[in-house]
């Protein structure tokens, strides 16, 4: 038997056991992922798609089911409301141009889907409701993106980039099921990775640790507003699923005195104030539409059940849990085309910066998963050209792996840099109500001194342990790259909401806790081990449309 | 979290250690996986919902829990609910949704948003059009 060398040197060195090329590499095939495969197949290129976990399966969707929007495109009334209602929630950052280009495109994804045979939702008179993106719609997506000829790597998480005279040229990964390294050289790449919710426990979010934003910043790419990313949901204490719906005209949110209180900010002032806030269904005393209410929402309500808890009749603590940048706003700094400004590097969904669709506001609710399939959409399209115009030259290019933090320590790798330790760093703020919810300059000032110092350490000598077993090595190989991209994520989103004194959106500042008609203009941030940000002003030409008053 | 796996209801396909994104399940030679990193569990129900025979239980709590009634979860039906609510049958998924939250609407009605908040009224008052 040879004994290989570590799973790390090879990767230094390009001696992964699996290469391949092809025109288009997406990595992350969730929502965002998969609809950009398909586009990108159906223009013409050869695709792969290298997931963390199991494209189908993986991200947050699946873990529950989200609303998207759905627009028809041929009733201007709809469309002008859709587009403009949620304006005044992005506090003058957004641009309805975009807003109709991609709600436009989302709406074409949902109705091919109908053509290929998805049975959305039909009404009681036979109408169909498309829009509800279910654990079925993303199955039933990546078995149409096989059919159309897209190569899965699935349990493939990518770990860098490789870059050639700047521009992107593909990816190097890990095969978790037995410890391979591998490699892709594409024409372009789309990130796909989603937003991090710093592995707060919110279901479906366990493979979601910035990875792309780290693969991007080190290729050169720049980020827009990440300092909307302060996203925290409701979820039962103990609860998984930080999905909301399951509540509604039925329950009463109260704080720990009892107090009737509304669902957001005076749910988390509850928590932080008074100890608690509670829920429960009292609103609703027909058995009858109490047992329709606890049935149509069992993505949810399945929680009751393993908790043995009866809503309707008991109250129920509840938390506030991160999300993070996961349906929040900020990310990856895009064009039009979904470019990043790395030639040949492409973005979307929640990776990417959703300012343009919905300035700071959140655009969960509905814009989210239109971005992520009308953004997906384009940028397949955009990134198929792209490689089109390179020719199949385009594989033998001379490449360079970019990943440094975590993958390659400038010094001897040191065995005191725990992983475990570096997460709870960057989670004992992240996760905080009373530091990430609510932000100040002096708790952000000092976690970046605290970040800046780990960073350095981070960077000298982090990097996963050999290990006799490959599986074992893969995965402490991806942990500490993990760890990495977790707390440059940290980093790139407090700088910025330093950089913001006011309360606008998704930032919340209690130092400053009031819109500041001066700090309408957007944050760009990057830099990898030198953090910068810097202004941008809204573009001139933007459509910042105000929905008509009342 | 994932909570059990049922060892003598499995058919030991290893389609649950395939598609866990999470990489939870060490399969073996022979016989069924191991549950052998619950810790990295997501609750994202997935191996629940592909299991052919509806042998694992996947509750919604961040947490294990402590000398669980497994019993009785299978005699109640609860092990396979959430694969029944979202249409699945023995492991395969429907190409198409069940519509639970527009049964709801419809037989329950809505409750109009606050007047005063513009968004959510403007919102709701063009719902209708969301249907084809
Ligand atoms: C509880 C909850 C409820 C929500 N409800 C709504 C809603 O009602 N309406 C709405 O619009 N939005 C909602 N959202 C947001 C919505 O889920 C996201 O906007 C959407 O999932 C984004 O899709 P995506 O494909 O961009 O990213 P994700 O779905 O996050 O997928 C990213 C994928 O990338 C993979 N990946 C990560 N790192 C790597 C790597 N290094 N290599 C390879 N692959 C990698 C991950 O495994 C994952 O599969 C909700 C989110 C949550 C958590
Ligand atoms: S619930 Fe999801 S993460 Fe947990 S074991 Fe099952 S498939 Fe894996
Ligand atoms: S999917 Fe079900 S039957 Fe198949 S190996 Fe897993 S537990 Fe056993």
């Amino acid at each position: 038997m040879t004994t290989k060398r570590g799973l790390k040197d090879r990767i230094a060195d390009g001696e992964v056991d699996l290469q391949l090329s092809t025109d288009v590499l997406v990595i992350g095939g969730s929502l965002s992922g998969l609809w950009a495969a398909i586009s990108a197949v159906q223009a013409g290129a050869r695709v792969i798609v290298a997931e963390k976990g199991y494209a189908g399966t993986a991200g947050p969707i699946a873990a529950g089911s989200v609303g998207s929007y759905f627009i028809r495109p041929d009733d201007p009334s709809h469309r002008d409301v859709m587009v403009n209602a949620r304006m005044p929630l992005a506090f003058g950052l957004a641009d309805s141009r975009w807003g109709e280009i991609i709600l436009d495109q989302a709406y074409k994804n949902m109705l091919a889907m109908a053509q290929w045979g998805y049975k959305w939702p039909t009404t009681a008179d036979g109408r169909q409701r498309p829009g509800g993106i279910t654990p079925n719609v993303l199955i039933f997506l990546r078995r149409k993106a096989e059919a159309l000829g897209v190569r899965f790597l699935d349990h493939c998480p990518v770990l860098e980039l490789l870059l050639s005279d700047g521009y992107a040229a593909g990816a190097v990964g890990v095969n978790r099921k037995n410890g391979d390294g591998w490699s892709v050289r594409a024409g372009a790449v789309i990130v796909a990775t989603g937003g991090t919710a710093f592995l707060s426990g919110a279901a479906g979010t366990g493979g979601l640790t910035g990875d792309g934003y780290l693969l991007g910043a080190e290729a050169g790419a720049e980020f827009s507003g990440m300092e909307f990313t302060s996203q925290f949901h409701i979820v039962p204490s103990r609860g998984a699923l930080s999905k909301g719906a399951y509540r509604g005209s039925w329950s009463t949110l109260t704080d720990n005195n009892g107090k009737t209180i509304t669902l957001g900010r005076q749910t988390v002032k509850a928590i932080l104030e008074t100890g608690a806030a509670w829920d429960t269904f009292d609103r609703e005393s027909d058995p009858e539409l109490q047992k329709l209410i606890f049935s149509s929402n069992y993505v949810s309500t399945q929680f009751f059940d393993d908790a043995g808890i009866d809503p309707f009749k008991e109250k129920y603590q509840v938390d506030f849990i991160c999300e993070g940048s996961i349906r929040a706003t900020g990310g990856l700094d895009i064009d039009e085309r979904l470019s990043t400004r790395v030639p040949g590097l492409y973005a979307s969904g929640d990776v990417t910066s959703r300012e343009k669709l919905n300035g700071a506001g959140p655009p969960g609710g509905g814009p989210a998963a239109a971005w992520a399939q009308g953004a997906g959409y384009l940028a397949g399209q955009s990134a198929a050209a792209f490689a089109r115009r390179l020719g199949s030259s385009a594989s033998d290019r001379k490449v360079e792996g970019a990943g440094a933090a975590g993958l390659r320590p400038l010094r001897t790798r040191r065995d005191d840099i725990v992983v475990k330790d570096v997460v709870g760093a960057v989670q004992e703020h992240m996760l905080a109500l009373d530091k990430n919810y609510w932000r100040d300059g002096a708790s952000l000032k000092a976690s970046l001194v605290r970040y800046g110092h780990l960073w350095t350490e981070l960077r000298d000598g982090l990097a996963g342990a050999d290990d006799a077993d490959p599986r074992a090595e893969a995965r402490s190989v991806l942990r500490a790259r993990e760890a990495a991209a977790l707390l440059a994520a940290a980093r790139w989103m407090n700088s910025s909401a330093l950089e913001r004194p006011e309360t606008r959106g998704l930032h919340r500042r209690s130092d400053f806790p009031n819109l500041d008609p001066n700090q309408t203009h957007h944050l760009i941030s990057g830099g990898v081990d030198q953090i910068w940000v810097k202004r941008r002003a809204v573009d001139p030409n933007a459509l910042i449309k105000e929905a008509a008053a009342a | 979290m994932i909570e059990f796996l049922l060892e003598e209801t499995c058919v030991g396909c290893d389609i649950c250690a395939d598609i866990c994104p999470q990489d939870v399940f060490d399969t073996q030679a022979s016989g069924p996986p191991v549950i052998a990193r619950q810790e990295d569990c997501h609750s994202c129900r997935q191996c629940n919902l592909h299991c052919p025979v509806s042998a694992i239980h996947v509750s919604l709590l961040r947490e294990p829990t402590p000398d669980l009634d497994r019993d009785a979860i299978v005699a109640s039906g609860r092990i396979s609910a959430y694969a029944e609510w979202l249409g699945w049958r023995k492991g395969k998924a429907p190409p198409g949704d069940k519509a639970h939250s527009l049964r709801l609407r419809e037989l329950r009605g809505e409750r109009a948003p606050d007047p005063g908040d513009r968004v959510r009224r403007q919102l709701y008052e063009v719902r209708d059009s969301n249907y084809l």
